[in-house]
């Protein structure tokens, strides 16, 4: 991945990258995500195989886990852009919540950037997906305890750190394109103009009882 | 009754507009065009069509100065035939980040006195006859 701190390309900050990262791979489920267990092995999977790591990782008692991972999946459902909903299996190997894109035809969206910033890197979100993304969940918990490095790891020892550059370069997307997907993965931004808009809508508001009128000179 | 659309500015959208004139005097006249173009044209902004479906119509952004320059973003009421100043960028867009608080503290402040109803914080912004005379 290129750093474009110090050259004119356009970029993106890392906070939005880590937000595109996760929505991108959730949107690659094809059927959805079979728990947050899951999500955090595979994106586990995805980064200890990559240059790329958008979130740490630590050992805990239940395997691989990000906590920043894991409060940017909550921000990303409080935004309206991913969905939970109770799977509805009885086998212990799909417990847990379906994780999904709120609107599925963003895909294309967050692919185009995506593709973008770093072709590669989508190859091996697809290939570790397609390979692993719904094995049974004793099966994938065999592979991801496995890893040597989780092995060796002592409890809650970290077992790789966040490597991210501060903004990241992104070809032949124009700059308004970045801006609104800057704009529109700002969680304060979502909740504040979603707060706005149920103003406006429930009539909380009336603009008829605003006396004061200003010439602008 | 004319269903022309009014300009609601929040007296931090109003601190806002004139902390950016200080900075940039040479930029009045594409602020107050634009300030004036979105009253007059709101949906010619740039919309942003990544938001969840019930905002995609409701959120503009028009550039100040020229592509690359400031940013002025604002909400539209088609219901009440309003538009409100949400923010005009203080930097030029390459420096700018979104990720920086300063910009939603200013929208914080504006819904925060929606939702409180305090009407004595907006004003009806007169746009045109400012866009006109420069």
């Amino acid at each position: 991945m290129e750093n474009a701190e110090n050259n004119s390309m356009n970029t993106i900050s890392k906070e939005t990258f880590k937000k595109l990262f996760l929505l991108y791979t959730v949107g690659k489920f094809n059927k959805g995500v079979f728990g947050k267990k899951r999500l955090q092995k595979i994106v586990y999977i995805i980064e200890r195989e990559s240059e790329i790591k958008p979130f740490e990782f630590k050992k805990y008692l239940y395997g691989q886990f990000s906590e920043s991972m894991d409060d940017m999946q909550d921000y990303l459902l409080s935004m309206g852009y991913l969905i939970a909903s109770p799977l509805k299996t009885t086998s212990s190997d799909h417990s847990g919540n379906l994780f999904e894109l709120a609107d599925k035809k963003l895909i294309q969206y967050y692919s185009s950037f995506m593709e973008n910033i770093n072709a590669k890197l989508i190859k091996r979100i697809d290939t570790i997906i397609n390979n692993y993304g719904y094995l049974p969940e004793s099966e994938l918990t065999k592979i991801a305890y496995a890893f040597s490095e989780f092995a060796l790891a002592g409890w809650d020892s970290i077992l790789f750190k966040e490597e991210l550059p501060n903004r990241i370069a992104i070809k032949n997307i124009d700059e308004d394109d970045i801006e609104e997907l800057e704009i529109s993965l700002n969680p304060r931004f979502i909740n504040l103009i979603n707060r706005m808009d149920n103003v406006f809508e429930q009539d909380e508001f009336d603009p008829q009882k605003v006396k004061k009128v200003v010439e602008l000179i | 009754m004319s269903n022309s659309y009014k300009f609601l500015a929040h007296e931090t959208f109003r601190e806002n507009i004139e902390a950016f004139l200080r900075k940039y005097p040479e930029h009045k006249h594409s602020l107050f065009a634009n300030l004036e173009r979105s009253r007059s044209n709101p949906f010619s902004g740039k919309p942003m069509h990544s938001l969840k479906e019930k905002l995609r119509q409701k959120v503009y952004r028009l550039w100040i100065g020229g592509p690359k320059d400031f940013r002025f973003i604002y909400y539209v009421d088609k219901k009440n035939y309003c538009v409100l100043g949400i923010y005009v960028t203080l930097i030029p867009r390459p420096e700018f980040s979104y990720d920086n608080d300063e910009w939603l503290d200013n929208l914080e402040n504006i819904v925060g006195d929606l939702e409180k109803q305090d009407y004595d914080k907006f004003e009806k912004l007169n746009t045109g006859r400012a866009a006109k005379s420069i």
